[in-house]
């Protein structure tokens, strides 16, 4: 059971709409709101994961996607968010805040275009730099490249997501 | 006369080699000189520490000289006598497997025909009839090592993948994520930092089933022996649980609690009666950082569905702990600034490998969340890993894929296996022999949490059988359980060819049909960083376990020995017999690989290529004011991850748990297994499925304890180097066979009328071993310990099921995993009996006779393997390679 009924719709998309609010990623299953977002003890049933997902398909910034992956949940049917979380806002406005690490802006494995079109792979994230290798038909090239995130190129950088 | 000096790594650590006229002379650590950088400096209670200005390795590390002139070296390329190369793959006389002697080839003849029987089998049957299996550590470098070379080649080759279990650490990989997340760090907890955070706050250590003299930080050698010495110096106190009261106790406790092998669940749970009844847990913290805490505490005390309080009278009759004791310990715990955890890095201790080895990791990592765990001087840290690192610089390890010859970058083409197909290492007999074979789990699931749960079915549905197994280094003899079924998979004919590339001809090795002999790393190209054990779903940092950062070139000390040759030579040759030999060497030398690791690093940037293959070492220092990421820190505190090794969802403050919390109910296992019995939603004491509340208690009345040895590597030094069966404590040298060290408690070794120094027999049903009783006050009275990983596998019926004399005491160890969702190992969860042994005493190891022959047949005055075990014959060994080298070598 959770701290929040299911069976109450209004209550229910409440909780969910605060909890996604503030979400910081972009893609989201029923499962990890419940254990997240609702306070959820015990495997939802059937029926609190219909609730849920009922409410996901009536949010308009938040969009179906089928089946994706999770580490801890395994495959599960998901929502994506139709405008992409502003991580910036997260991070409180894109400069180095105190104990935040602006490293998080950039996703391990994730490609990044440049101003003048290279490609990077972000290969590894320690505690500054990210580490990086420029992407060239499809194969990794050159030397490993560090880039701070909160450098100018850094800020330069747009993900790939196509 | 011409000394040289080199570099190199083993699992033992870095070495500096010296070298006159081609014979190796002498091994030492590393001393930095006075361009190499400051080490870091440590203030903490008005001291201040710094490291000594050199690496540290482990004893095993010195012993490389005897290792690489050892008798047991594997020569020349081998082929059984008895071996016919059937057109069809059958009719092979594979029941003589193990028994058989061996003819010398040359490396065409024994290449051809590797090459033709695979081609013959993976056109037969299918891709996935071939499988290969690597030990844990062949030697140490990027390029020789397994998941490098070895992963390039039958990557490319197509085949069914083995995969590894967390043989080291059960428990915590498959029981701990479930408490707290880190699946990615298998199951192992964050250590960053914590060096610091110990020497300036720490009161109290708990040292549970942990060894770190022994166990050594893993591959970090005795860096972190320092630390500990600076903690007792500084008054912190050292609280040792173990049923053996180990070589780190002996020098360090304050106190040792020895519990009855397989109770340490009990134990755990009778602390956090104690506190909750006493209210000495951190309230606060528990509230904000736990989910379900309350029925867990419910359980405890005894208002759960058993209604049984987990008194800390109740623990002691499972124990044998005074439950005085208990509560002093849970005293102590709750009123100091405690740190600990299990074994080395904090997760690999000995009862993680037990039938309850589950439970008792997530009861752990519970009693470390109730006190605070990430405050300042409470963590799970056991004094092993944490110095401080300059996160600046990075160089990958062997677990990186970008630090791997079959990967891109270091490839210009990434190898891909087209197989699926897989098989599962503890159970491979088992699959061989029964032809069929189930089980869960992925074996190394740092890649998510699900995979503990993915469902495998050998053979693949659609695919064929394994009808050829390519071994490569170590002996499973050793290291895997119950290992006379891995006598019997090898007879089996399903198997119709069997191959093993090897440094040594190990208890594993003479079951094959044709043998490979490697080269030691001392006589090959390589590159590697001491300790780095990489960042690839695997437990990242493992270099904090040093002082220092040191990246090594493994330059080549001497020319391979004999026809040895290195394992990336071999898998050219074969890659160019079977058709595509450029494809594999991408037209690279061993160097030029070398040279691509330090091109695709932070290496390039700090030292010239010309400069580190000159000086053979760099040191990466630590900045005079580093900054700290001390581990959990940021959780304990809820500010957003900003330690190395994150997850997306630390990045909110979060754990790998489903609720993000310290889960003391587990959401993830009633998702996933809620009627797995191993690990139920609340971890609890169960007994063990092999342990004294047993019926077989009755026959086989001793724990056997086996844990991870004081004087070996895995299965990589003790059989290959003489040397140190003279450590009494180790081996003892009788009638030319090393006895592997029992020990036995005084009060029963009388009942049995066992005498210290006495031949005995340790046996049950899986099998016996004959080895030398040491009678000590320093063993729990029920039990018996007796290092396992032996690498030394003698049977007096040369390959059959018989008694073994060179201390394989895996032969004895249930080949059961933990639960039927749980495929961990459990060799801590044996029961055996003993006696004084007055049979005869065979002659000698019963395998020599096979190498001198060969031996013999290439050079009659070669010294046979016992003359180089006792010496004389090393001796002669070195002044023949020395004659060789200034004969010829010298003059090149």
């Amino acid at each position: 059971m959770s701290k929040i009924s299911t069976s109450n719709t209004g209550e229910l998309l409440l909780a969910m709409r605060k909890y996604l609010d503030e979400f910081p990623g972009d893609t989201i299953c029923a499962l990890q709101i419940w254990y997240e977002g609702l306070g959820g003890c015990g495997v939802p049933t059937p029926a609190d994961m219909e609730a849920m997902n009922a409410v996901l398909n009536t949010l308009e910034d938040w969009k179906p996607i089928g089946k994706v992956r999770y580490e801890k949940f395994g495959a599960q049917n998901s929502f994506q968010r139709v405008k992409p979380f502003d991580r910036n806002k997260l991070m409180g406005g894109g400069e180095q805040p105190d104990k935040l690490m602006v490293q998080h802006l950039f996703k391990v494995g994730g490609l990044y275009r440049a101003p003048d079109n290279r490609v990077f792979k972000v290969v590894l994230s320690e505690v500054y730099n990210l580490r990086c290798f420029e992407v060239k038909d499809g194969n990794l090239v050159g030397k490993m490249i560090k880039i701070h995130p909160t450098s100018d190129f850094a800020k330069s950088l747009v993900e790939v997501t196509d | 006369m011409a000394e040289k000096i080199t570099h190199s790594i083993c699992v033992g650590g870095p070495i500096a080699v010296h070298t006159e006229d081609g014979v190796i002379r002498r091994i030492r650590p590393i001393v930095f000189d006075k361009n190499d950088p400051k080490g870091w400096v440590i203030k903490a209670r008005g001291k201040e520490y710094t490291p000594n200005r050199k690496t540290q390795p482990a004893f095993i590390a010195m012993t490389e000289k005897n290792r690489v002139y050892s008798y047991n070296r594997i020569r020349y390329p081998m082929i059984r006598e008895d071996f016919v190369e059937t057109p069809d793959g059958k009719n092979r006389n594979t029941e003589n497997r193990g028994k058989s002697g061996y003819r010398r080839a040359t490396w065409d003849e024994a290449l051809d025909l590797v090459a033709r029987e695979i081609k013959r089998i993976q056109t037969t049957y299918g891709k996935e009839a071939v499988t290969a299996l690597t030990s844990s550590h062949h030697s140490w470098g990027l390029l020789g090592y397994k998941l490098s070379c070895f992963g390039r080649f039958f990557k490319m080759l197509g085949y069914t993948q083995v995969l590894d279990n967390p043989d080291s650490w059960e428990g915590f990989h498959w029981g701990a994520p479930h408490t707290y997340g880190y699946y990615w760090r298998l199951g192992g907890p964050e250590t960053f930092d914590l060096l610091e955070d110990a020497l300036q706050n720490v009161e109290t250590m708990i040292m549970w089933s942990h060894d770190p003299d022994t166990t050594r930080g893993g591959y970090a050698g005795n860096e972190s022996t320092m630390w500990r010495h600076w903690l007792d110096d500084m008054g912190v106190q050292f609280i040792y649980i173990d049923p053996f009261n180990n070589f780190s106790a002996v020098k360090q406790a304050d106190k040792w609690f020895a519990p009855r092998p397989g109770t340490d669940t009990a134990l755990c749970e009778a602390i956090a009666y104690v506190w909750l009844t006493e209210g000495t847990y951190d309230k606060e913290y528990i509230a904000k950082h736990a989910h379900r805490f309350d029925e867990w505490a419910d359980y405890i005390l005894g208002k759960g569905a058993d209604k049984k309080p987990k008194t800390p009278k109740w623990a002691e009759a499972e124990t044998g702990i005074p439950a005085a004791d208990i509560k002093a310990l849970a005293r102590r715990w709750a009123s100091t600034k405690t740190m600990g955890g299990c074994g080395l890095r904090g997760g690999f201790g000995g009862v993680s490998r037990t039938a309850n080895g589950t439970e008792f990791s997530r009861l752990l990592v519970q009693l470390f969340a109730m006190q605070g765990m990430g405050k300042p001087g409470q963590n799970m840290w056991t004094g092993t890993t944490g110095a401080p690192m300059d996160y600046d610089f990075w160089f990958g390890g062997y677990s990186d894929p970008l630090s791997q010859i079959s990967n891109q970058p270091i490839a210009d083409k990434t190898a891909v296996n087209c197989v699926t197909q897989k098989l599962y290492r503890p159970n491979l007999p088992d699959a061989i022999l029964n032809g069929h074979y189930e089980w869960y789990g992925e074996g190394f699931c740092g890649g998510g949490m699900d995979l503990e749960f993915t469902r495998h079915v050998y053979p693949e549905p659609g695919c064929s059988k394994v009808h050829m197994f390519y071994r490569y280094g170590g002996t499973f003899m050793g290291t895997m359980l119950d290992t006379n079924k891995w006598v019997r998979m090898y007879k089996s004919p399903e198997l119709e060819f069997v191959v093993n590339q090897d440094i040594f001809f190990n208890g594993e090795t003479r079951f094959a049909d044709v043998i490979l002999p490697a080269c030691t790393n001392l006589e090959r190209y390589d590159i590697g960083e001491f300790c780095n054990s990489g960042n690839g779903g695997y437990q990242s940092h493992s270099q904090t376990g040093n002082s220092w950062q040191v990246v090594v070139f493994q330059d080549k000390a001497i020319e391979p020995l004999w026809e040895s040759r290195s394992d990336y030579w071999i898998f050219a040759k074969l890659a160019e017999k079977l058709g595509w030999g450029e494809e594999f060497t991408e037209g690279r030398t061993e160097l030029d690989w070398c040279k691509r690791f330090w091109e695709k690093s932070d290496l390039c940037e700090k030292i010239s290529w010309e400069e580190f293959t000159k000086k053979g070492y760099y040191v990466a220092g630590v900045p005079e004011d580093w900054e700290r990421h001390y581990g959990f820190r940021w959780f304990a505190e809820g500010y957003p991850c900003d330690t190395p090794n994150h997850k997306p969802f630390q990045e909110e403050g979060k754990l790998g748990t489903f609720t993000g919390k310290f889960e003391f109910v587990s959401e993830s296992l009633l998702y996933w297994a809620p009627h797995d019995e191993a690990r139920t939603p609340i971890a609890t004491y169960k007994h063990s499925w092999e342990g004294h509340h047993s019926l077989k208690a009755d026959k086989y009345p001793f724990h056997l304890i086996s844990p991870h040895p004081r004087f070996d590597y895995h299965t990589h030094h003790n059989a290959s180097t003489p040397w140190l069966w003279e450590i009494p404590e180790n081996r003892k040298y009788i009638n030319g066979n090393p006895y592997l060290i029992a020990r036995i408690h005084p009060k029963r070794a009388a009942e049995k009328g066992i005498k210290d120094g006495d031949l005995v027999l340790l046996f049950n049903e899986r099998g016996s071993v004959l080895c030398v009783a040491r009678v000590t006050y320093r063993v729990e009275e029920n039990t018996i310990h007796a290092y396992g990983s032996s690498a030394i596998y003698n049977p007096v019926i040369p390959g059959e099921t018989s008694m073994d004399i060179g201390g394989c005491v895996n032969l004895l160890t249930p080949g059961r995993l933990i639960g039927d969702m749980v495929p961990g190992m459990a060799p801590n969860s044996t029961l055996i009996d003993i006696c004084k042994y007055e049979g005869p005493i065979p002659e000698g190891q019963l395998f020599e006779h096979k190498l001198d022959a060969v031996a013999k047949d290439a050079d009659p005055d070669t010294p046979t393997c016992k003359e180089i075990i006792e010496g004389r014959g090393f001796e002669k060994l070195q002044a023949m390679f020395r004659e060789k080298y200034l004969k010829g070598d010298a003059k090149k």
